[in-house]
């Protein structure tokens, strides 16, 4: 079962106490730093086969999300919660869609 | 740096059709756009929310419920973990549809009330509204779906926001959105709805004096971005510029793409029958008017303003449509106060905005309302 990761927000964004024309009623989305996010398949396969590789054989992932990859890898050894930046998060996604053009 | 916010709240205008023309609507709705996107293109859209972190999204419209096939928007949202929200101007909420959008997932409903009944019926243009959005709040706070009333807020009702009050909290109602009428579509050929910079402060006095005490009856009084910052009349001092593109979307119902709905319709930024809305959203570029905003950006009304660098300039859209300008809000309270403690002229008399009224649209207006 692919488990959720969490995508820790830049402190700029989170910070700020936004009001929203449209926000109907105003929750607490804001109150954390974190977003929590079921990653699709791809993510999942991409990222936890990048970390695989780096763990058990010492392949660098590619060098735009290799400090992704390892933060990752960390999360994974440790039996943590994956929690990622966002701007790694963005990185990965951005990864991913450039091999799949 | 490569920009690394997220659009965590959607604001999606589902069709511009309405079955009402009120004379205030800033999206001046009625028909449907030209080419519309289709029940599965929106459907196909909700796939691309999850890995943008969308948390929440808002139909409105036009009236979204005349979208065919919302439900299954919004059930889909649901299935994806998103709360979904919708905004109605509360004249179809038939028990049918009040039981529609419970099976649908709805976290809460926004219901349009633009006043006491002949109010709100000059606003609606059409009478006997008042009573079917009044039946219909009912429905909804019966069925257990809580309902937030909207108001905007105009010339004409800025004095029954005191009676409107009372009203929502025998209904139990416990949340008010309250927004300042947007000089926007329709609304813009009604200067005689236009509250002047008195009517702002008025409307913000009300905010000040009775938020503590629907904090005490249990209804919760919420003024929207346009609505503030800076003085003892803001009760929410959380104010940090406008998120239009930063953290918040719109999509129109045509597959455009704005940083906020309520901003005129040439300032979108993408269109998601083009692009997909990862794209869109992290094009270098995109969403310039908030994502790169300097102090030296401030318009006059605010330039040398203490609050810039925190504040932006205000709501952009209020900006930009009163002033053709961004980041140059003219109605935040601290600006109006400082203005007139300065001696310097108002910048919007209601004397003035009857005065263009006439003679630009006189044929459309009611005297009575003049």
């Amino acid at each position: 079962m692919i488990q959720p990761i969490n995508v820790v927000l830049a402190d700029w964004i989170w910070r700020r106490k936004w009001i929203f024309y449209y926000l109907v009623v105003v929750n607490d989305i804001f109150d954390k730093n974190q977003i929590s996010v079921n990653v699709n398949p791809e993510f999942e396969n991409v990222t936890f086969g990048y970390a695989k590789a780096y763990i058990e054989k010492g392949e660098m992932p590619p060098a735009d999300i290799a400090p992704a990859i390892l933060n990752m890898a960390d999360d994974y050894l440790a039996g943590r919660p994956v929690a990622i930046r966002a701007g790694d998060y963005i990185a990965i996604h951005n990864h991913m869609r450039k091999m799949a053009k | 740096m490569a920009f690394e916010g997220f659009p965590l709240i959607v604001g999606w205008e589902l069709t511009l059709a309405c079955n009402l023309r009120c004379r205030h609507c800033a999206s001046a709705a009625g028909l449907a756009r030209e080419n519309e996107l289709s029940l599965d293109e929106c459907l196909a859209i909700c796939e691309q929310f999850p890995a943008l972190l969308v948390q929440e999204v808002d139909f409105t419209g036009g009236e979204p419920l005349l979208k065919p096939g919302w439900e299954n928007i919004a059930a889909r949202l649901r299935e994806l973990g998103i709360i979904t929200r919708l905004v109605t101007n509360g004249v179809g909420l038939t028990p049918a549809t009040v039981e529609r959008m419970k099976d649908a997932g709805l976290a809460s409903v926004g219901v349009s009330l633009d006043g006491m009944e002949a109010t709100h019926d000059y606003v609606r243009a059409r009478e006997g509204m008042f009573h079917l959005v009044i039946a219909g709040l009912e429905r909804l706070v019966a069925a257990g779906l809580p309902p937030t009333v909207i108001t905007a807020v105009n010339s004409l009702n800025v004095s029954e926001l005191p009676q409107v009050f009372c009203l929502l909290q025998s209904l139990g109602v416990h949340a008010w959105q309250i927004q300042p009428i947007n000089p926007n579509g329709r609304s813009s050929e009604r200067p005689e709805l236009q509250l002047d910079e008195n009517q702002f402060l008025e409307l913000g006095r009300f905010i000040a004096e009775w938020s503590p005490k629907g904090r005490e009856a249990g209804l919760d009084l919420r003024p929207a971005d346009s609505c503030g910052y800076f003085t003892e009349l803001a009760t929410d001092d959380g104010w940090r510029g406008c998120s239009a593109g930063i953290a918040a979307i719109g999509i129109m119902s045509d597959g455009r793409i704005k940083g906020c709905l309520s901003m005129p319709d040439e300032l979108t930024d993408g269109d998601l029958r083009k692009n997909d809305l990862w794209d869109i959203w992290f094009r270098p570029g995109a969403f310039a008017y908030t994502r790169d905003y300097e102090y030296g950006k401030l318009g006059p009304n605010c330039a040398g303003c203490e609050h810039g660098d925190q504040c932006r300039g205000g709501c952009t859209s209020m900006s930009y449509t009163t002033t053709g300008r961004i980041h140059n809000d003219p109605f935040c309270f601290h600006a109006i106060r400082a203005r007139q403690q300065a001696g310097v002229k108002a910048q919007f008399r209601r004397e003035e905005l009857v005065e263009l009224a006439c003679q630009k649209c006189a044929e459309k207006m009611s005297p009575t309302h003049v």
